[in-house]
C-alpha cells in the first residue's frame, strides 16, 4: 500500500503541469475545452491524493527522494514527503482546486484568453502542490517562488488594466521582500543545523541542538510567511491582488497559496517551539494582523475588498495561533477557513457575474435574484462568524481556547474583539448585498450551474468541515495533526465566543437593516477611526513616501553618480590624456623640434649676415682692405 | 592523438574566414551560408567534445601540446577541462545562433562575417589555450574583430564606444601582460605553462602583486565595478548579435581568467584578495541592480542588469568554496544565455520599432503574443525563477558564500529583489497596459528569430529544473580547484 503509494505521489503535482503544457501549446486550438484538460487533470489529481492520503490516516508517512544538486561533496535533494500535515493541504488544495477550475469555466466563458486562464491554473496547481510534498526547504521555497509567479500571471490576467498590471508587479515584489528573509533564514538553518530536511528538524532535534542562530533563522523564514501570508506589514499586496478574476482570488488568494505561510510555519513548528522569543514574534505579528485586518475590513465597499482583509485577518488568527503552541489548531483553521473562504469569493463572483459590479452600495435584495448563491453566502458568513456548528466556529474556538488556557490574555483578548469585528463585518457585508432594497441598475440572475454546484459543494464543507475537529469526534483532526497532543473542550469559552459573534451579528442587523441611517451617524461620531480604517491605515501611502521613493531615489541618483563620476572618470582620464598628448605636441613642435629649427635658424640667420659681406662687388672688397689695413696700423701704431 | 579536435574548434573558424574572404563580396547569400556552415560544424564539434569527456577526471582533457617558440619555451598547448567545457559549448552555441541573427545585416556582408568567424578564433582559442603566451595571443586577438564589429556596424555613436572598449580592454590588457611576465620569470624553470606554474609556490608579497595586476586586467573584462562603464557604451551602440557575443561570451572570458589562471597559480593572492573581490561583488550587485532600475533604454538595461547578474559570479568566486564557485561558474553559463535571450530580443523589437526607448511601449503582449510569451519567460528566468538556470546559479553562490561572509551575502540578497523590480518593471513598460496604437501594426517573431531563441530557452529551463545536467561536467574541476586552494 505505501509502496503503491510512492509511485502515486509523484504524479499527484505532474499532471496540472501537463494540463499546463497543453494549454499553452494548443490553446489555440482547444477553444474552450482547454478547461476541461485543466480539469481532468487536477481531479486526477484529487483522486490520487485520496489514495495517497489513505496509508497517511493510518499513520504511515510516504517520502521519495531523488538528488537535485551536487557540489563538492554534498547534494542537495528533491522529493515529495506525505505526513499528516501534508495530507490536509493535499486534500485542500486539490479538493478546491478541482471546484474552482469547474467554476471557472462558467466565469471566464467568452474571455479572449480563456484557455490561457487555465493553463496558468495548471500550472498554479503544479507550483502548490510541489509546494505541499515539499522535503525540505530549499524545495519549498523553490515551489514558493514558482506559486508566487502564478499569482503574478493571474493577477495581471487582465493586463490591458493598468490596476491589474500593478497590483501583479506589486505582489511580486512584496513577496520577494519577505523572501529575502526566507532566503537568509534557509541559509542561516543550513549552516547552523546543518540541514534543511523537514524530516530532520524534528522537536528531538532542537532540543539537542539549542543553538541561538537557529533561533535567528527561525525569525528570518517568518519573512518568507509574512510575505506569502499577508502579514502585517507586507499585506499590502494582497487587497490589490483583487484585481485579478474572482476564481483566482477564492483559490490563491484565499484558500490555498496564501495559506502557505501558515503551512511553512507549522511545517517549523518543532523550531518555535524550542524558541519561544521567535514564537512570540510570529505570535504578535499574528494578533497583530488578525485585528488590523478586521478593522480595515469594516469600512471597505468593495464586495472583494472586504473579503480581501477578512482574509489578511483570518490568516493572522492562524499564524497567531502557531505562535502561541496552538499549531494543529491552527491547521485546523487553515483547512476550514479554505473551504469557506473559498466560498465566499466564488459567491462574491457569482454576485459580480449577476450584477456588473463589486460595489456593495449599488447592490442590496439579492437574495430573491440569487437564491443559491445567497444561501450559500449565508452558510459561509456562518461558519467565518464562528457560529456553531459551522466549521469556523470549531476551529476558531480552538484558538481561543488555547490561548486562554495557556495563559495568553492579550492575545486572546485581541483575537476575541478581531471575531467580534469579523461577525460584524461579515454580516455587515450580506446585509448590504443580498438584503434591503437593490441599490443600483440592473438584472442580476443567478449564475449557472456550472458555478453554482461548485457553491453548494463548498457549503456541504464549510458546515461540515470543523466536525473532525470538534468534540464530537474527540478532536481527532488535532490527534492526526500532532499525535499526543491532549484537547480539552471548554464550554465556557464556547459559550462566550458564541455570544460575542452573536452580539456582533446583532450589532450588524442593527445597523444595516433596523436603522440603515445609523452607519454614517457613527462614522461622523468616530471620524478619526473612520478615516484611518477607510484609508487602510495609510500603509500604502506611507510606503510610497517612503521605501518606493527611496528606491526611485538611489536608482536615479547610482546612475547619475554612474554617468558623471565613474565615467566621467574614465573619459576624464581620456581627456587628459588628450590633454597631455596635445601639450606633448606643443614641446615637441616648439620645444624640442624647435631647438633643432633654432639649429637651423641661427646658422640661416649668422649666414645671411655674413652673405651682407659676400655682394661680388670690386670696390667693397676693396673698401674692407682699406678699412683693415687702417685698423691694423692704427693698432701697430699705438 | 589521431584527431586534434580541439585545434580544429580553434582553426575552423579562421578557414572559414579564409573561405569568406576567396568569397565574391557581391555573392552574399554563400557569404552567409559559409559562416553558418561554419558556425555550425564548430556547435557539433564541441557537443562532441561533450561526449568524448570524462565526467570523472578533474583535470585537463584532449590536451594537445607542441613546443611553439622554444626561445621563450612557449608551446601551442590546448586542452579542456570541467570549468572551460561550458564555456567552449557556451561559445559555440552563441556563435551559431548570433550568427543566424546576423542575417539582417545589409551593409559590407563580407566583412562582416569574416571578422565574425576571427572573433570566433579568438573566443574559443581563449577558453582552450593552456600556455600563458597562448592565452594571451587569443585575448588580444578577441579585442580587434570586436572593435571593428562595433564601429563599422554600430549604432550613432559607434566610433566612441568601439574606441572606449578597444582602450579600456587593451589598458587592462597591459596589467595582465605584465602579470604574465612577472610569473614566467619569477617561475623556475621558466615556462608559461599554466599547469606546471601550479606547483611552483610562488612567495606571499609576490602573489598579491601578480594578484592585482591581473585582476585589473580580469576587472575591465568582466567588468567589475567600478570598471563597467564601456559595457553599456559598447552594448547599446553593437549591432544586436554582437551585443549577445559580447555578453555572452566576452564577459566570461573575464571571470574565466580567475578560475584559469589567478586562482590555480596564485592561491595565496586569492585568498588575501578574495574579501575585497565580496565587497565589489557586492557594490556590483546593488548597484547595478539599481542604475539597471533608472534605465529607459532597454539595451542600457539589460547591460547594466549585467552588472548585477556578473557581481554573482564574482561573488561565488570571492568564497573560495566548492558550492559557490560551482555556482559562479553556473552563473556564467547561465548569464550568457539569458542575457544572450535578452539582447535577441531587445533587436527583434528594435528590428520593428526602431527604438529602444521603454517608455514608447506598453501593451505589447496583445499584439505579439509569441513575443510576449518568450520576453516574460527570459526575464523570469533573469529575475531568479526557480525552474530556470539563473535561479540555480544565485542559489548555489549565496549558499555558498554565506557561511564565509554573512553580511556581505545577506545584501546582495538585496540584487535579488531588485532583479525582480527592473525586470518585471521592464515586462510592464514593454507589454502590459493598453495598446500604443502606433504599434498595433508590430507583427510577431518570425520563424528565424524563435529558432535563434528557443535552444535559449530549453537550456535555461532544462539547467533550471535538473541542474545535475550540467553540474555533472564542473563538479570534478571545482573540485580540483577548490583542492589547489586550500
Amino acid at each position: 500500500m505505501v509502496n503503491n503509494a510512492s509511485t502515486l505521489i509523484c504524479f499527484i503535482p505532474f499532471l496540472p503541469l501537463i494540463a499546463f503544457a497543453i494549454n499553452i501549446f494548443f490553446g489555440k486550438q482547444l477553444g474552450e475545452k482547454s478547461a476541461w484538460v485543466t480539469l481532468a487533470c487536477s481531479t486526477c489529481s484529487f483522486v490520487l491524493a485520496m489514495l495517497v492520503i489513505r496509508p497517511v490516516l493510518s499513520g504511515a508517512v510516504i517520502q521519495v527522494n531523488f538528488d537535485w544538486i551536487v557540489f563538492g561533496s554534498g547534494a542537495l535533494q528533491f522529493g515529495f514527503l506525505a505526513d499528516p500535515l501534508a495530507a490536509i493541504m493535499l486534500f485542500v488544495v486539490t479538493c478546491i482546486g478541482s471546484l474552482i477550475v469547474l467554476y471557472s469555466i462558467g466565469y471566464m466563458h467568452g474571455d479572449p484568453r480563456f484557455s490561457r486562464f487555465f493553463a496558468y491554473l495548471g500550472l498554479f496547481l503544479f507550483s502548490m502542490l510541489g509546494l505541499v510534498l515539499s522535503t525540505n526547504l530549499v524545495q519549498i521555497y523553490i515551489f514558493w517562488e514558482l506559486v508566487g509567479v502564478c499569482s503574478y500571471f493571474l493577477i495581471g490576467f487582465w493586463f490591458e488594466k493598468d490596476s491589474a498590471a500593478n497590483a501583479g508587479k506589486k505582489a511580486f515584489i512584496t513577496n520577494r521582500i519577505g523572501d529575502v528573509g526566507f532566503f537568509i533564514g534557509i541559509a542561516l538553518l543550513f549552516y547552523g543545523a546543518g540541514t534543511v530536511n523537514f524530516t530532520d528538524l524534528t522537536h528531538e532535534y532542537f532540543h539537542h541542538h539549542h543553538q541561538a542562530i537557529l533561533g535567528i533563522a527561525g525569525l528570518f523564514l517568518f519573512c518568507g510567511a509574512i510575505g506569502k501570508s499577508a502579514q502585517f506589514p507586507l499585506h499590502v499586496w494582497l487587497p490589490d491582488a483583487m484585481e485579478g478574476p474572482t476564481p483566482v482570488s477564492a483559490l490563491i488568494h484565499a484558500a490555498t497559496m496564501v495559506a502557505a505561510g501558515v503551512y511553512l510555519v507549522a511545517r517549523l513548528f518543532p523550531l518555535y517551539e524550542a524558541f519561544p522569543h521567535s514564537a512570540s514574534v510570529v505570535a504578535v505579528i499574528g494578533t497583530t494582523t488578525a485585528c488590523m485586518g478586521a478593522f480595515i475590513a469594516l469600512s471597505a465597499n468593495d464586495i472583494k475588498k472586504v473579503l480581501a482583509y477578512s482574509t489578511i485577518s483570518q490568516l493572522g488568527y492562524m499564524i497567531a495561533a502557531i505562535g502561541i503552541g496552538a499549531m494543529s489548531a491552527g491547521m485546523f483553521h487553515l483547512m476550514t477557513h479554505a473551504f469557506f473562504k473559498a466560498l465566499l469569493f466564488l459567491g462574491a463572483g457569482s454576485v459580480i457575474h449577476g450584477t456588473g459590479t463589486q460595489d456593495m452600495r449599488e447592490m442590496g435584495g439579492l437574495f430573491k435574484a440569487m437564491p443559491k448563491t445567497a444561501w450559500t453566502f449565508l452558510m459561509a458568513t456562518l461558519a467565518i462568524s464562528g457560529i456553531p456548528p459551522f466549521a469556523g466556529f470549531w476551529s476558531k474556538d480552538e484558538i481561543l481556547t488555547h490561548a486562554f488556557l495557556h495563559h495568553h490574555p492579550v492575545v486572546f483578548g485581541l483575537l476575541l474583539a478581531a471575531a467580534f469585528l469579523t461577525a460584524f463585518y461579515m454580516f455587515r457585508l450580506v446585509f448590504m448585498t443580498f438584503f434591503g432594497k437593490t441599490r443600483g441598475h440592473f438584472h442580476a440572475h443567478e449564475s449557472p450551474a456550472v458555478m453554482t454546484v461548485p457553491l453548494m459543494i463548498l457549503a456541504f464543507f464549510a458546515i461540515a468541515a470543523g466536525f473532525p475537529g470538534s468534540p464530537f469526534m474527540h478532536h481527532w483532526f488535532q490527534a492526526f495533526v500532532l499525535p499526543g497532543e491532549a484537547v480539552k473542550a471548554n464550554f465556557g469559552l464556547m459559550m462566550l465566543s458564541s455570544v460575542v459573534a452573536l452580539s456582533a451579528i446583532g450589532c450588524a442587523y442593527y445597523c444595516y437593516i433596523v436603522k440603515p441611517e445609523m452607519p454614517a451617524r457613527i462614522t461622523q461620531a468616530i471620524k478619526p477611526l473612520y478615516q484611518a480604517s477607510l484609508n487602510k491605515l495609510w500603509f500604502d501611502e506611507i510606503y510610497g513616501a517612503t521605501v518606493v521613493r527611496l528606491f526611485q531615489w538611489l536608482a536615479g541618483t547610482l546612475f547619475l553618480f554612474d554617468q558623471k563620476i565613474v565615467d566621467g572618470a574614465v573619459n576624464g582620464s581620456a581627456r587628459v590624456g588628450l590633454w597631455i598628448s596635445k601639450i606633448k605636441n606643443w614641446i615637441d613642435q616648439y620645444i624640442v623640434d624647435g631647438a633643432v629649427n633654432l639649429v637651423g635658424a641661427i646658422t640661416r640667420i649668422t649666414s645671411s649676415i655674413l652673405r651682407l659681406f659676400q655682394t661680388g662687388v670690386i670696390h667693397h672688397y676693396l673698401l674692407v682692405m682699406f678699412i683693415g689695413i687702417l685698423m691694423i696700423l692704427y693698432g701697430i701704431t699705438k | 592523438m589521431n584527431f586534434p579536435i580541439l585545434t580544429w574548434l580553434v582553426f575552423l573558424p579562421l578557414l572559414g574566414m579564409l573561405a569568406v574572404m576567396l568569397t565574391p563580396k557581391q555573392n552574399e547569400k554563400l557569404i552567409k551560408q559559409i559562416a553558418t556552415v561554419v558556425s555550425a560544424l564548430l556547435f557539433l564539434l564541441s557537443l562532441k567534445v561533450l561526449m568524448a569527456f570524462n565526467l570523472h577526471d578533474g583535470g585537463i582533457q584532449l590536451a594537445e601540446k607542441v613546443m611553439w617558440i622554444p626561445q621563450l619555451n612557449v608551446h601551442y598547448y590546448l586542452g579542456i577541462d570541467g570549468i572551460s567545457l561550458p564555456m567552449v559549448v557556451l561559445t559555440a552555441l552563441l556563435s551559431l545562433l548570433a550568427c543566424v541573427a546576423s542575417y539582417g545585416i545589409k551593409d559590407r556582408v563580407k566583412e562582416y562575417f569574416a571578422l565574425y568567424l576571427l572573433l570566433e578564433t579568438g573566443m574559443l582559442g581563449t577558453f582552450l589555450a593552456l600556455d600563458l603566451f597562448l592565452f594571451y595571443v587569443f585575448w588580444e586577438v578577441v579585442l580587434v574583430p570586436m572593435y571593428f564589429l562595433i564601429g563599422i556596424w554600430g549604432g550613432p555613436r559607434k566610433e566612441y564606444a568601439a574606441i572606449k572598449f578597444f582602450l579600456y580592454t587593451l589598458a587592462g590588457s597591459l596589467f595582465m601582460l605584465l602579470g604574465i611576465l612577472a610569473i614566467y620569470f619569477t617561475s623556475t624553470p621558466q615556462t608559461f605553462d599554466m599547469i606546471a606554474l601550479r606547483q611552483n609556490n610562488f612567495a606571499a608579497g609576490f602573489q598579491h602583486i601578480v594578484f592585482l595586476a591581473l585582476f585589473l586586467g580580469f576587472a575591465i573584462k568582466v567588468p567589475i565595478w567600478p570598471f563597467h562603464t564601456w559595457l553599456p557604451d559598447a552594448h547599446v551602440e553593437a549591432p544586436t548579435p554582437i551585443s549577445v557575443i559580447l555578453a555572452g561570451v566576452l564577459l566570461k572570458m573575464g571571470t574565466y581568467g580567475f578560475f584559469r589562471i589567478s586562482y590555480p597559480i596564485l592561491p595565496e593572492g586569492a585568498h588575501w584578495f578574495a574579501p575585497w573581490m565580496g565587497i565589489l561583488a557586492a557594490i556590483g550587485i546593488i548597484y547595478g541592480g539599481f542604475v539597471a532600475l533608472a534605465q529607459t533604454d532597454f539595451k542600457k538595461l539589460v547591460a547594466y542588469s549585467s552588472v548585477s547578474h556578473m557581481g554573482f559570479v564574482l561573488l561565488g568566486l570571492a568564497s573560495c568554496s566548492a558550492m559557490g564557485m560551482n555556482g559562479a561558474l553556473l552563473q556564467m553559463f547561465s548569464h550568457g544565455v539569458l542575457t544572450g535571450a535578452l539582447f535577441l530580443l531587445v533587436g527583434a523589437l528594435y528590428d520593428r520599432a526602431h527604438t529602444r526607448d521603454l517608455s514608447a511601449f506598453g501593451g505589447l503582449g496583445a499584439v505579439m503574443k509569441v513575443y510576449a510569451g518568450i520576453l516574460i519567460f527570459v526575464s523570469m528566468g533573469s529575475l531568479g525563477l526557480p525552474g530556470l538556470s539563473g535561479f540555480v546559479a544565485e542559489f548555489m553562490i549565496l549558499l555558498g558564500t554565506f557561511k564565509i561572509y554573512p553580511v556581505i551575502t545577506g545584501l546582495s540578497c538585496i540584487g535579488i529583489l531588485l532583479a525582480a523590480c527592473y525586470m518585471l518593471y521592464t515586462v510592464q513598460r514593454v507589454l502590459l497596459g493598453k495598446v500604443n496604437p502606433k504599434w498595433e501594426k508590430l507583427t510577431d517573431m518570425t520563424g528565424r528569430e524563435i529558432f535563434t531563441l528557443a535552444p535559449l530557452m530549453i537550456v535555461t529551463l532544462a539547467i533550471g529544473v535538473y541542474p545535475i545536467l550540467i553540474l555533472k561536467f564542473m563538479t570534478p574541476a571545482i573540485t580540483a580547484l577548490v583542492g589547489l586552494l586550500s
